[in-house]
């Protein structure tokens, strides 16, 4: 459905200052999969999702890579046949829910709107279809002529879902899409997703920095750590089997993943700065386990299970004991090096 | 709250500033160093002649009954009589106006849209030559005093290439059946054309500023990016979302213009002797014919407290989100 | 920009505010406008405070030929290079004299406006409530009274002088900055470290006079850059209408007399000369104005 091979964006920034907010970031994702890609704010995820379908910022470009979309390349596709695309194949529900819908129109005009631009239908079929859309979201459906403001953050977010599914696509890329809500929303809306996705059999790519949502409703994770894809494989695997020390360190920082809440950690130090970084892993001055190839080298994801890979060097030498040592609090606090920002 | 008392407490919002207008007004005419009808009376009157003159211009009572008469006057529109041109001021004021008006309006209107227009094109080629050269425009348009700006157009178009009269609404001898025929006749046209033109870039520079903000500001905003990606074409979104999300500024800051639209207007009327309502302040106060001066200061700031309430309510009927607090 | 004053010596403060005004240049120059705006405003403060000395002739000196005939009208000349005016004086003196009137007179109701609108502004947005509630009120009014019909009402009964006219439009325009400080200080008040101040137990003139003014002072010097502009634009225009100082010499008030004196057509430089420098003046003051703005608010500019 979906293939990212090597993707690098560039984000220009005031004078002469550029950062790859993204670089080289491959993963695919099949029919009807649920995909989420996990990582701190700032590591480069929501603009993966915005390279996908070219809404990026003034200042950001795609400089390098492939972006495959059921066989078409996005990347060099022309204005008007990404128009097309948009929407009709590929939707988008955004992470900030309270200012995606324009103020002025009411909600059921906004998505009478997206219908318009790709389909010739009369308002008969676009006033049923929202109806209906709203109906599966649970709102009631004689608010449909309402504007945003009248509407809670919660079914803001709804309506979001609901617009996104207007014209059946079939990949839903959700930035973030529970972040902004309360605990009791969030599973609202992830239990709607679940829903949908499984009776409309369209994929998702799913965003967000929160491990929890991931385990529940994606079938695989991409971890990705200061612009790079560090570990990729089934959420199972990945979850239970962390290979990578970020993601191992991520793991045991998770209340819902470990028993005893004194038994956490939190990986000291912070993301680096993209402006300056050169060439070696990204993580390596947060990691307890990096050698001095670790600084000067980029590694690359290679496969250890069946569909499991990760980024690391030392993975070869070091196998299970990274998850094993992961796991206790004097790893990250006696071992760590360089940057260690503060000490807890 | 709701729509209604917010629009009542607007208004009485008005009322006071009126009433605070025209006591400012009272005093500082009272205040004046020279006793205002000494200006008018020929000081060779004897003294019981004076009193008389005096009597009937109701400048002999204490100063607090002369307010009461003042006020009471003022709300019956009846601010007396003319100094020099013996006749009651609201008169002369109520056929100044509509002088002002055909003149004013349609300045006002072309400046408005013709900004309006410049800026969210500025904004639509954001970062290139046409934005560049329409911010700077609108600066110089700014800068250049319209007096400075009419003697230049003046200068050019009547007295060098005399293809259009040097002042006046009409030549003096002119005549036409009804005010209607006068207003759309070519002779006015051309009179007309010069003053508008001095006037409307000075009006225009802040619509033209504003717009271009707004409208950058709005195309940052979420809903712009979901818009692209839902598939419109940027001409749409940039239509439909960006422009009509930025109109809405443009309705709360007309006081701003219509502020700056008096300042015009009584340059201009004065440069092209146009008989309007800034033209004769200017006069009355030059001449000392204070109750003209008055009658015509109270009639601006009316207008003025009178726009800045019908731009309240207008804005509480357009934005869907108004709070009323 | 926070330190505790007791603590830092007089050359440290000195340090800080060179150090602000650098920036501030730095930020100006970005555009070619901020620049040229920097260039005008320096040829005007230098024609300000050179200008008399410059003048070839004494401004209100009539100029006659060897024959004893005036010199009225003149067109340029090496002798009068913008020529003379109807009474036979030279408009170039007039122009350098006049630049130092029309300067301080632009600066000093940008002060005016300016510090009032700061104080009403911050007092109250900082108090808020009852305070907050006059004030604003007392702002809505002052909106409603038109500048100019009241300015030249007023000088016209208080009488035409340099001091009423500065002080006048200073006591009405400090609305518009008033209004915006007000905002500024509104969202300053909830932030961390007026909170911190206040339970340390600062008294509240410290943390007015330490957190709140310089955290608005940029916001303020931005307005006084707009307020300078509007206090010549007005300034000028009433000098036109015939309600300046009669016994100054000012660029407006040049006009004033060459349009009244119909020399208009006859010798335009006597009213394009003033013009221009008026005109130069007022961009100047909204190029540097603007540019300082974008760069505290990138999306407006047009890079």
């Amino acid at each position: 459905m979906l293939e990212v091979r090597d993707l690098r964006t560039r984000y220009t920034l005031g004078e002469d200052e550029e950062l790859d907010a993204v670089d080289g970031v491959s993963f695919e994702i099949g029919e009807g999969t649920v995909f989420g890609l996990v990582g701190e704010s700032g590591c480069g995820k929501s603009t993966v999702a915005k390279s996908i379908i070219r809404t990026l910022s003034r200042n950001g470009s795609v400089v390098d890579g492939e972006i495959r979309f059921k066989g078409t390349d996005l990347l060099g596709a022309s204005p008007a046949e990404l128009r097309r695309i948009r929407w009709e194949e590929i939707a988008l529900i955004s992470q900030s829910a309270m200012n995606s819908l324009d103020p002025v129109y009411t909600a059921g005009e906004q998505i009478r709107e997206a219908i318009r631009a790709h389909r010739d239908v009369d308002a008969e079929w676009m006033d049923a279809r929202v109806q209906e859309l709203f109906e599966v979201v649970g709102i009631d459906p004689g608010r449909a002529e309402d504007y945003p403001h009248q509407f809670s953050g919660g079914m803001k977010q709804r309506i979001m879902i609901a617009m996104s599914l207007v014209l059946d696509p079939d990949l839903i890329i959700a930035d973030e899409p529970t972040t902004a809500l309360d605990v009791v929303n969030q599973d609202t809306i992830l239990h709607y997703l679940e829903r949908l996705q499984e009776e409309t059999g369209a994929s998702i790519l799913l965003i967000t920095h929160d491990m929890g949502v991931v385990a529940e409703i994606c079938d695989r994770v991409g971890v990705m750590y200061g612009g790079h894809l560090v570990e990729e494989g089934p959420t199972l695997d990945v979850f239970t089997d962390p290979i990578h020390p970020y993601t191992v360190g991520l793991k045991n920082s998770f209340p819902s993943l470990r028993g005893a809440a004194d038994d956490l950690i939190t990986i000291p130090g912070s993301p680096p700065d993209l402006r300056q970084i050169g060439s070696q892993c990204r993580f390596a001055s947060r990691c307890p386990f990096a050698v001095e190839r670790c600084h000067r080298e980029e590694p690359s994801l290679a496969a250890y299970g069946p569909e499991h890979s990760a980024a690391c060097f030392r993975i070869d030498e070091l196998g299970e004991e990274i998850a094993r040592r992961g796991a206790e609090r004097r790893t990250w606090y006696d071992d760590a090096v360089d940057e260690v920002g503060e000490q807890p | 709250m709701s729509r209604q008392s917010y629009i009542l407490r607007r208004l009485l919002q008005a009322v006071v500033a009126l009433f605070v207008v025209t006591t400012i007004m009272f005093v500082l005419f009272r205040i004046a160093p020279s006793d205002p009808a000494s200006v008018a009376l020929s000081p060779s009157l004897s003294p019981k002649l004076r009193q008389a003159k005096l009597a009937q211009f109701g400048l002999d009572k204490p100063l607090i009954v002369q307010y009461k008469l003042y006020l009471q006057n003022a709300l019956a529109l009846n601010f007396g009589q003319s100094y020099f041109y013996r006749e009651p001021v609201s008169r002369i004021l109520a056929r100044r106006m509509t002088n002002t008006f055909v003149l004013m309006a349609p300045a006002l209107l072309i400046a408005y849209s013709l900004g309006t227009v410049l800026g969210g094109w500025a904004a639509w080629r954001r970062g290139h030559t046409p934005d560049r050269a329409v911010l700077v425009a609108a600066t110089l348009f700014r800068s250049v005093p319209s007096f400075v700006l009419s003697l230049v157009l003046l200068y050019v178009f009547s007295f060098k290439l005399q293809w259009l009269p040097n002042g006046h609404m009409v030549s003096p001898t002119a005549s036409f059946s009804s005010n209607v025929q006068k207003f759309v006749s070519v002779a006015f046209l051309k009179h007309v054309l010069l003053p508008v033109v001095s006037i409307v870039p000075f009006l225009m520079a802040y619509p033209v500023l504003l717009m271009r903000t707004t409208m950058l500001e709005t195309l940052n905003e979420d809903f712009i990016t979901m818009c692209h990606a839902k598939g419109l074409t940027a001409r749409r979104v940039f239509v439909d979302h960006a422009v009509r999300n930025s109109l809405i500024p443009l309705i709360t800051t007309m006081p701003i213009i219509l502020g700056l639209s008096v300042t015009g207007n009584i340059l201009v009327e004065s440069i092209y002797s146009w008989p309007g309502i800034g033209s004769v302040l200017v006069q009355s106060l030059l001449k000392g014919d204070y109750p003209l001066s008055q009658g015509a200061f109270l009639l601006i700031a009316a207008i003025i407290i009178a726009g800045n309430f019908v731009v309240d309510v207008v804005y509480s009927m357009v934005d869907p989100r108004i709070e009323y607090n | 920009m926070s330190q505790d004053a007791s603590t830092s010596t007089w050359l440290d403060r000195l340090d800080v505010r060179t150090d602000a005004l650098r920036n501030a240049y730095r930020v100006v120059t970005k555009t070619r406008r901020g620049q040229f705006g920097l260039y005008g405003l320096s040829v005007v403060l230098f024609l300000a405070v050179f200008g008399p000395l410059l003048a070839p002739y004494p401004p209100l000196q009539a100029q006659v030929r060897p024959n004893g005939a005036l010199v009225s009208l003149a067109g340029p000349s090496l002798a009068y290079p913008l020529g003379t005016t109807a009474s036979g004086y030279d408009v170039l003196s007039q122009v350098l004299v006049g630049a130092r009137t029309v300067f301080v007179v632009g600066v000093i109701t940008g002060v005016v406006s300016v510090g009032i609108g700061t104080t009403v502004g911050i007092v109250a947005g900082y108090f808020g409530g009852y305070v907050d509630d006059v004030l604003m009120r007392i702002t809505d009014i002052a909106y409603g009274i038109p500048l100019l019909p009241f300015l030249v009402v007023a000088l016209t009964i208080l009488g035409r002088s340099i001091f009423a006219i500065t002080l006048l439009i200073g006591l009405l325009y400090w609305r518009n900055s008033a209004r915006v400080i007000r905002s500024s200080v509104l969202s300053l008040r909830d932030e961390e470290f007026i909170q911190k101040a206040k339970t340390v137990g600062a008294s509240e003139r410290r943390i007015l006079y330490k957190q709140v003014l310089p955290n608005v002072l940029p916001l303020s010097l931005l307005y006084f850059a707009f307020a300078m502009g509007i206090g010549v634009l007005f300034a000028s225009s009433i000098a036109f209408l015939g309600f300046g100082d009669p016994s100054r010499i000012s660029w407006g008030r040049m006009i004033f007399v060459a349009w009244t004196r119909a020399g208009t057509f006859k010798q335009p430089l006597w009213v394009i000369a003033p013009g221009a420098m008026l005109s130069v003046l007022i961009a100047s003051v909204y190029f540097v104005g603007q540019t300082y703005e974008e760069v505290a608010n990138p999306e407006l500019g047009d890079h």
